[in-house]
This record gives structure tokens, C-alpha cells and sequence, in this order.
């Protein structure tokens, strides 16, 4: 699905670099369900955001879907993005003017879906989330689980080939956690490639591997038997 | 996904409330000078169009040498347009007018006075088109004692009833009878009448023969109104190069008699309005092309300042929203897409902004009609052209305005946004400042030109003209049995303590003056030369006002001075090189073709100068020749508040002297107001329109420091907490608002010296302003300005961060 090779990250501000990530070297396969740990700086969501093409490595290489990606400029990452790829963020980041239907619909729209296609797909994952019954409310009248579930649905409403999802438990209580995770999970048994950053054990236990970082380096991979 | 960027647009607005408020306003207040110039110049460009044919009518003008000296006048002898019609088969048609001051109407025994009717020839329909709502326009002027007139008119004589074939009688007693009514001329029309009298009438009363008499003298007498129309797919290029040999052939003889020429200037119809030609006397009131570059320019300049507005506020507010662009570009949006979002958002919030323009247009319309002393209306712009434009600077001012915005904010980067960093509290600042002070500069040219136009308005309102305009009552058009027993008459008026002197004229000073050929005494010769002059009696200076400067007034005592007296005016003494000792200098008036003179005499007086024609024209040099036969016009001194009592007592001698003319009487100072009522008017547009531009650059300053205070929340919180004064906090945040307001100047200053100066040498009479020489008041109201601009500036942003100073700082902190 997608494979690195001594992927390097170096962030410069002001006269500072910081090597985000050092000569990271991973392959994910289609189907896998992968969660990335590390403590706080390690590099995770550098990782992250790199592997979901929000943004370049400073060296290295990137196969995303047998494609070179490593130098690829904002508009054609943002191109290869869209269909291909979804995210789920910790802080949910739902646009507060548009209602649970216009948040999901949104990847539709970029992709140039027709209306009746739009309608369709929003009620199936809504559905399947449910929160169909919520679909007019705007983000602010619901909880913390249900806007995680319309982060979700938005991010699996295109139906994309890979997820990443960046500490989306992080500010849900452990009921609504185990939904989200639980819902995750089941995107995963449907074929869905998900790497998921994590602090909790407990969701990491979900993925069939586990990748620790430290300090930007890959430290150890644990699989699950 | 165009409803997803409505829907997006409109979930906004509604959150920020506030700033949507004062954008829609900004933009409105923009909107709606655009309208409003743009209806008030259309209908300045619209003058005479609406003439049928208007493309191929030209109006004939005069231009007299005489020695070294040019006169212009928009009027031609009677002889003009019917011979040149003659020679040049290309004249389709001409038609003449002649004005008539005060025409006298007699309807059953109701006894009218009406101004602006013309005696015009039967073609005159043929040149100007009109709807007849009554009549025949190819016969209505043929007949002699026929009368035409227009709606109003015939209303105001006749009723509700049919006005065709409703007799009238005239001064002498004429059989006049109405074969027409004519729908109201519209305003833009450069020649108002309201009635045209068949010229068939003058013929009547002097004879075909005089009337069609174009010898060669008839060709110097001018005092007609022509027009002639050229025939489709003709030009004017052969009667102007034919005109040489026509003056050659018809009017040469008399020229080289008495030392002039003669030149006919062509003049279009589609120019009449805007006549460039100076110093043209005896035209209509012609429009201002100033006024329209002025308008126009103030119009962009309102509109500049709303959309900068628009542009400062929304990328002020950019870091509300970079969390939807971060997450828009993360689920796949283009920067294109999000660039075609925010211009949307902002077309929707320019179309919100004209509509609310649109019904205040149609609000305040006819106030701007009172102001501009235009007849706009709203349905003017349905006109397909016009909405067309307001559609076009509807869209332009939305993409203009949220082109900056638009592109600013989509190009946040996914990941900084949603990490929280917009970096719009670093980026773009810059812009945002430059934006602010460009505001200000152009509030500040305004608020300067507003003071200099008000000044010179002021100036030429309150200048002193020489005489005294004020208390005196002008009777105009005598009654014979009052002019002839004049001596009578002013004795029977002073034995009322309320009238303090009473002379007769000609004409009335500051309105209007003859200008005839006459002969003065230069280096040892007689020379001919036009002079602005009027015949007055021997109170008149006295009842004027007007003051001697050497020599004497015209003597009672002396007969001789009815033939041999003159008094010329102080720029005559200058210009004729007589400065040195006027008195005595030779005269000649009343210039006969067989060499012989009506008067010749010498100069008794110098009279102060003083202006005998509106303030705009320059002071030339001036002829008093006394009157020895009876006055058309009356002149009244009356007592200060004293007005009502002498006019009674005017009208009760008029009566008591049989007079069987109407009393008709008006007040000079009035008169004279409504001379520059035009340009007072205009001022107070500006002022207004200067008044919108001010309170738009603070509207714009409002959002944006409000916008800053509520930034600084936390801050301010925290500084109180720790024995911040409220002052030290105000200054705080209003430093760098009134920093660039200071700034500001620095742009305003030199394009408003410029635009003022330039604004002011078209004024004969002007306020003195300037660098060189160096005058005190040009720095003065440019600081006042500059204070002005200053004061709204710290009472704008002082006013909100006092405000937020006043909250509860643990509020503050606490959310944080």
C-alpha cells in the first residue's frame, strides 16, 4: 500500500532545525491496521502527516500506491488525496457552519459527485455511524462521541484506501472511545488500510502492528499474533 | 457545490453579525454613491437626446471682433439662419427663438406675467421634437398670435379645462388663442422653454418686408436664438469654409465701417450643455464636466474605501477562518476552489450590499434630487444600459473586494491551521496597515477639499460686490403710466419713511447689461470697442450703492449731462490705459452707418468696480450713460425690516398711478442668490459625499479595532490585573491605529494641495490659497484637517478600547 525508505524531517524556524524524523523506513500493506506510538515529540504525527500527504519529507522516499510522492507539490498532493485518503483528527475539526449531512458531504463535493450520488452515500455512512438522525444538527449541539462519529463518516464517505486517524480518542471518555474505535475497527475488517497514532495501549491493542518511535527513529514493531 | 459555498456564506454572516453589519453597510454606503453618480452623470450626458434627430441640430453663435477685442454670444441676427439656408442646400432647416421678459397674458380679466416664452418660428418643431399632447406641431406656429404651450403652463392658465383654441389677450390687446399643448420639457434639455409665440405675430405687428430684411446691417444686430438642421449625411464643412465669402458678400461693409469682424462658430447640439466656449454671454446655464469628474471620482473613492474595508476585516478575522480552509484543503479542496468560495462570499455579501442600496436609493432620491436640482427617478435605472452597470459594479465590488482576502486565506497551510497557527497575526499585517492609511489619506484629501470648497463658496457668497444688493426691491417691466410720470411716481414712493431712494434703468445690476459698439478716445484716435453699459437715472448710484472713486455722479442741475455725460467703472480707466486721468477722456455712444453719434461726450465719474455680472465672470470695463427717456426697470431702497410695508406701498402707488400692467416686483438680493443657488447646492453634495467617506473610513476602522480589542482580551485582562491604568491600555491599542491615521497626511496633503489648486484657478475671484506666495490659511485648513481626522480616528478606537478597558478582567482571563 505504502512504503517509506529513510524518510528524514527536518523543521527549521529562526536559526533552529529539529530532525522530526530520522531515516524511517516502514511498508504497510493493504488491509493492515497499524498504530504508530511513541511518547509526546517522537515524531508521530510528522509521521502521519507525511503518510497522508499533507506534507513532504525533507529526504527519503514515499510509495504511496506504487507512486514516488516524496517531492510532489501542494496541488498535486491535495489530487491524489482526495478518494484516496481520510483523516480523523483528535479535535474532531468539523466546520462549525455546516450541519452532520454538509460536513460528510464535503470530500463528495471535491470529488465532483452528482447530487443523488452525494444523497446516497451521506445516508449510507451516516447510517452506518448512526448519526442519521442527527444529520441537520451542526457539530456544536452534538457530543464529543458523535462529532468523532461525523469525523469518521466524513472520512469514510468517499470510500478511500487508507485512514489515518491522529489520537481521535484523545478527547473522548473511554465509553465513546471504544464506539469510535469499534467503528474503526470494522472499516478495517472491510478492507480499509488504517494507521492510527496513539498514547492508549488499549486502542493501539486493535492494530494488527504496532510501530514504536522514538526521537523520529523507528525503535521496534511489534505484531499482533 | 456553489450551494455549499452559499450555504457556508450565509452560516457566516449570520455568526459574525457585527462585521457583517458594517461590511454590508461600507459596502452599501459605496453602492449607493455609485448609484447616485452614476444617475447624476448619465442624466448630465443625456442633455438633448431625447430630440429626435439630435445628431444633425447645431446652434448658431456669434463671435465679434471689434479692434482687440473677442465677444461671444449665443445669439445671431434674424438674418443668419434663413440666408444661409439659402446658400447651402445642406441646411435641412432652421428655426428661431426670441426670448420675451415677462409676457403678458390677460385670460377674462386674470392677468398673468410669464417668463421663459419665446417667439419661435413654425419650424421650430421640426428642430425640437416634442409630443403633443394637443395640436399640430406642423401648423401650431404658422398663424400669427399662436401660442404653444406646455402642460404645465396650460394648466396653471386654463385649469383641468381644454386649452386648444382658448383665447388670451396680450399687452397691446392681441388676439392671442392656444393652437397647441406640448408635454413639459424634460429637465435635461439645455433651451427650457414653456410657451413658443408664433413668430408670424412679429411679423404682423412690423411687417414682411422689415421682417425679411437681410441687408447687411440686419446681420450686426444680434439678438436671436438660431438653430439649423443638416440634412442626413451632410456635414458642416461647407458652410464653414463657405462662411468667409459670406461675410465678404453680406456683412463685410458694415464691418470695415466700424472697425470689426465677424466669425460664425457651428456649435453642436449634443455641446450646448457642457459649452466649453468662454466667456459665451447670453447663453443658457451650462454644465459642469467638472462636476462629473468630481462626483465620479469621490464615487470610486467611497467605493475604494468599502472594499478595502471588506478586504482589512476578513483578513483581520482570517484565523476564524483557517480551521475550515485547513480542513477543506485536507479533504481534497484545490486553493482554486477555496479562492472561488471566498469570492463568492464576498459577491453574495456586494448583492445583499446593492440591494440595501438600491431601497435607500430609492429613499433618499428625492432629497439628492432637491440637492443636485436634477428630476431622477428610481425607474431611470431600469434603463437596460444602467443595470447592466449596477450589475457590473455589483460583481466587480465583490471581487475586488474579496480578491485579497480570498487568496490570503487559501493559502494557509493544512497543517498550521489546524494546529491553531493561522499566522494572521504576523502575516499580511503590513498590507493591512497600508490598507488603513490609504483609507485615511483619501478621508483626508476629502475633509481638506470639503473646508477649501466651503471656504471659496463662503467667499464668493459674502463678497463684497460692490453695491448693496440687500433691500432692494427691483420692479421690472414699467407700466407706462408709471414711466412716463416717473418724477411723480418717485416722489409719490419717498414720502413713505420706509423708502429710503428709488432710481430708474435699463437692466438690473448683477443680472443682466447691454454690451453695444461704442467709441472711446485712445493714443490721440477714436476707437470702437463692445462695453458692457446701462442706462440709468441720476439716483442710481446712489440707490445702488455704488461708490465714486473720482469725479462725479451725473448733475441734476446739468442738461447738458443727458447727452454728454458717461461714467465708466474703475478696470474701464485701467484697461483703456487711462488711469492716470480718466476725467475728461471722449466718449462716443449711439455709433450711426452714416458716421454721425447719438452721444459724444467725456467722462465725469469713475465708479469702484463692482460686479455687474456673476462673481464667476470677470470685472470688464463698465459704461453708465444716463437715461433721457423713461425706465423699463425700477429700483426700491427700502428701509432695513421694512420690506412687506414698502412693498404694499409700492403696489398701492402703482394702482394709484392707473398702471394697468400687473405689479410685478422681486427682490435683488434673492435673485442674485439663485445665481449661485446651483453651485451651494453642489457644495452640500460634496460636503455630504465627503461626510460618507469620513464615516466609511471609520466604519472600517471600527471593525478592525474591535477586532484587535477582542484579541487583545486576555492581554488587557491580565494588564488590569496587574494595576494596568485604563489610559496606559487605551493607548496601548489606539498607538498604532492613530500612527497610521498620522501617516496618512503625509499621502493626503500633496494630492489634495494639487486637486485644490487646479479646482481654484478656474475662479475669477478665489480665496487666497497657495504655497507661493506662501499663505497662512492654506497650512491652517490643512491642519484642521488633518485634527479632524485625528479626533475621529482616537474617538473611533479610544471609544472601544475604553470600553473593553471597563470589563471585568477576570471574564477575561477566565475563558482563556
Amino acid at each position: 500500500m505504502l512504503k517509506t525508505s529513510e524518510l528524514i524531517k527536518v523543521f527549521r524556524t529562526e536559526g533552529v532545525e529539529t530532525t522530526a524524523l530520522n531515516n524511517v523506513s516502514i511498508d504497510i500493506a493493504e488491509g493492515e491496521f497499524v498504530a504508530i506510538m511513541g511518547p509526546s515529540g517522537c515524531g508521530k504525527s510528522t509521521l502521519l502527516n507525511i503518510l497522508g500527504l499533507l506534507d513532504n519529507p525533507s529526504e527519503g522516499e514515499y510509495l504511496f500506491m506504487n507512486t514516488e510522492v516524496s517531492k510532489l507539490k501542494e496541488k498535486q498532493r491535495t489530487s491524489l488525496r482526495k478518494g484516496n485518503v481520510g483523516f480523523v483528527f483528535q479535535s474532531f475539526n468539523l466546520i462549525d457552519e455546516l450541519t452532520v449531512y454538509e460536513n460528510v458531504e464535503l470530500p463528495l463535493l471535491y470529488l465532483g459527485k452528482t447530487a443523488s450520488d452525494r444523497k446516497k452515500m451521506v445516508m449510507d455512512v451516516l447510517e452506518r455511524m448512526n448519526i442519521a438522525h442527527r444529520r441537520n444538527h451542526f457539530p456544536q449541539q452534538l457530543s464529543g462521541g458523535q462529532q468523532q462519529r461525523v469525523a469518521i463518516a466524513r472520512a469514510v464517505v468517499s470510500k478511500p484506501k487508507l485512514i489515518l486517524a491522529d489520537e481521535l480518542t484523545g478527547n473522548l471518555d473511554s465509553a465513546n472511545g471504544e464506539e469510535v474505535m469499534s467503528l474503526l475497527t470494522e472499516q478495517n475488517q472491510q478492507g480499509t488500510t488504517i494507521i492510527m497514532v496513539t498514547h492508549s495501549p488499549s486502542d493501539a491493542e486493535k492494530a494488527h502492528r504496532i510501530i514504536h518511535l522514538f526521537d523520529g527513529q523507528v525503535v521496534t514493531e511489534n505484531i499482533k499474533k | 457545490m456553489i450551494k455549499n459555498y452559499l450555504v457556508t456564506a450565509y452560516r457566516n454572516i449570520l455568526r459574525g453579525k457585527g462585521y457583517s453589519l458594517i461590511n454590508v453597510v461600507g459596502l452599501a454606503i459605496g453602492v449607493i454613491s455609485a448609484i447616485l453618480v452614476l444617475l447624476f452623470v448619465t442624466d448630465e450626458l443625456s442633455y438633448d437626446k431625447h430630440y429626435k434627430d439630435n445628431d444633425r441640430v447645431y446652434r448658431l453663435i456669434s463671435h465679434f471682433t471689434i479692434g482687440n477685442n473677442d465677444d461671444l454670444f449665443a445669439v445671431t441676427s434674424a438674418s443668419l439662419a434663413p440666408v444661409l439656408q439659402q446658400e447651402h442646400p445642406e441646411i435641412e432647416d432652421y428655426a428661431r427663438f426670441v426670448a420675451v421678459d415677462n409676457f403678458y397674458l390677460n385670460i377674462e380679466g386674470k392677468e398673468f406675467y410669464e417668463e421663459d416664452f419665446y417667439y419661435a418660428d413654425s419650424s421650430a418643431f421640426r428642430i425640437f421634437s416634442h409630443k403633443f399632447l394637443a395640436g399640430n406641431p406642423e401648423n401650431a406656429l404658422v398663424k400669427p398670435y399662436s401660442v404653444v404651450l406646455t402642460e404645465s403652463v396650460a394648466k396653471k392658465l386654463f385649469g383641468n379645462q381644454n386649452a386648444i383654441g382658448q383665447s388670451m389677450r396680450g399687452m397691446m390687446n392681441e388676439p392671442f388663442t392656444v393652437t397647441g399643448v406640448i408635454e413639459d420639457l424634460p429637465n435635461n434639455t439645455h433651451f427650457k422653454y414653456k410657451a413658443l409665440v408664433s413668430v408670424a405675430t412679429v411679423v404682423e405687428r412690423i411687417g414682411r418686408e422689415r421682417f425679411r430684411d437681410y441687408s447687411p446691417p440686419t446681420f450686426w444686430n444680434v439678438n436671436v436664438i438660431s438653430y439649423i438642421k443638416l440634412k442626413e449625411g451632410s456635414n458642416l464643412s461647407g458652410i464653414q469654409m463657405g462662411f468667409p465669402d459670406f461675410y465678404e458678400r453680406h456683412m463685410s461693409s458694415i464691418g470695415e465701417q466700424i472697425n470689426a469682424s465677424f466669425k460664425l462658430i457651428i456649435q453642436p447640439l449634443a455641446d450646448c450643455h457642457f459649452s466649453t466656449i468662454k466667456n459665451l454671454q447670453g447663453d443658457f446655464p451650462v454644465g459642469s464636466k467638472a462636476n462629473i469628474y468630481i462626483f465620479s471620482v469621490i464615487a470610486l473613492f467611497i467605493l475604494s474605501i468599502a472594499c478595502i474595508n471588506y478586504m482589512n476585516m476578513a483578513t483581520a478575522r482570517a484565523a476564524k477562518r483557517a480551521r475550515e480552509v485547513g480542513i477543506r484543503k485536507v479533504v481534497g479542496s484545490q486553493r482554486s476552489k477555496l479562492v472561488g468560495q471566498f469570492l463568492s462570499e464576498s459577491v453574495l455579501l456586494s448583492i445583499l450590499a446593492t440591494a440595501v442600496a438600491l431601497f435607500a436609493t430609492w429613499l433618499i432620491l428625492p432629497g439628492f434630487n432637491a440637492l443636485a436640482e436634477k428630476q431622477l427617478t428610481f425607474s431611470n435605472l431600469l434603463e437596460p444600459q444602467l443595470i447592466g452597470i449596477i450589475v457590473g459594479i455589483t460583481i466587480l465590488v465583490g471581487l475586488v473586494s474579496g480578491s485579497y482576502p480570498a487568496f490570503y486565506l487559501s493559502s494557509f497551510r493544512p497543517l498550521l491551521v489546524l494546529k491553531g497557527n493561522s499566522g494572521s497575526a504576523k502575516g499580511h499585517v503590513g498590507l493591512r496597515k497600508a490598507l488603513v492609511v490609504f483609507q485615511f489619506a483619501i478621508s483626508i484629501t476629502m475633509i481638506i477639499a470639503t473646508i477649501i470648497v466651503s471656504w471659496q463658496q463662503h467667499y464668493i457668497k459674502t463678497k463684497d460686490l460692490g453695491y448693496k444688493a440687500d433691500n432692494l426691491v427691483i420692479v421690472p417691466g414699467l407700466d407706462s403710466a408709471v414711466s412716463n410720470h416717473i418724477d411723480a411716481f418717485k416722489l409719490e414712493l419717498l414720502s413713505n419713511p420706509a423708502i429710503e431712494s428709488v432710481a430708474g434703468s435699463t437692466s438690473t445690476m448683477g443680472l443682466d447689461n447691454a454690451k453695444i459698439v461704442c467709441r472711446i478716445e485712445q493714443d490721440g484716435e477714436m476707437k470702437d470697442i463692445a462695453i458692457n453699459l446701462l442706462f440709468c437715472d441720476h439716483d442710481y448710484l446712489n440707490t445702488l450703492g455704488l461708490e465714486l472713486a473720482q469725479g462725479r455722479n451725473f448733475d441734476k442741475t446739468n442738461a447738458g449731462d443727458a447727452k454728454t455725460a458717461f461714467l465708466i467703472n474703475e478696470t474701464a480707466a485701467k484697461v483703456w490705459g487711462w488711469t492716470d486721468n480718466p476725467l475728461g477722456k471722449r466718449v462716443q455712444f449711439g455709433l450711426n452707418l452714416d458716421g454721425t453719434v447719438d452721444r459724444d461726450g467725456s467722462v465725469v465719474g469713475v465708479v469702484k468696480d463692482f460686479h455687474y455680472t456673476s462673481i464667476h465672470n470677470p470685472v470688464e470695463p463698465f459704461l453708465f450713460i444716463l437715461m433721457d427717456f423713461p425706465p423699463r426697470i425700477l429700483n426700491v431702497r427700502v428701509k432695513d425690516n421694512t420690506r412687506k410695508e414698502a412693498v404694499e406701498f409700492l403696489e398701492q402707488s402703482w394702482h394709484k398711478f392707473n398702471a394697468t400692467r400687473l405689479f410685478n416686483y422681486n427682490y435683488l438680493d434673492q435673485r442674485l442668490a439663485e445665481l449661485y443657488s446651483a453651485e451651494q447646492k453642489m457644495g452640500i453634495l460634496f460636503r455630504l459625499f465627503s461626510l460618507l467617506t469620513i464615516f466609511i473610513s471609520c466604519l472600517g476602522l471600527l471593525g478592525l479595532s474591535s477586532f484587535v480589542t477582542e484579541q487583545k482580551n486576555k492581554e488587557i485582562g491580565i494588564r488590569k490585573v496587574l494595576g494596568g491604568a485604563s489610559g496606559s491600555i487605551v493607548y496601548l491599542i489606539s498607538k498604532e491605529f492613530i500612527g497610521l491615521v498620522l501617516l496618512a497626511n503625509l499621502f493626503a496633503w500633496p494630492v489634495a494641495y494639487w486637486g485644490m489648486a487646479r479646482w481654484l484657478q478656474d475662479f475669477s475671484y478665489r480665496i487666497d490659497f497657495g504655497l507661493s506666495p506662501f499663505y497662512i490659511q492654506t497650512l491652517l485648513s490643512f491642519v484642521v484637517a488633518s485634527i479632524i481626522a485625528l479626533i475621529i480616528a482616537v474617538i473611533t478606537v479610544g471609544g472601544l478600547a475604553w470600553k473593553a478597558t471597563q470589563a471585568n478582567p477576570v471574564d477575561a482571563i477566565k475563558y482563556e
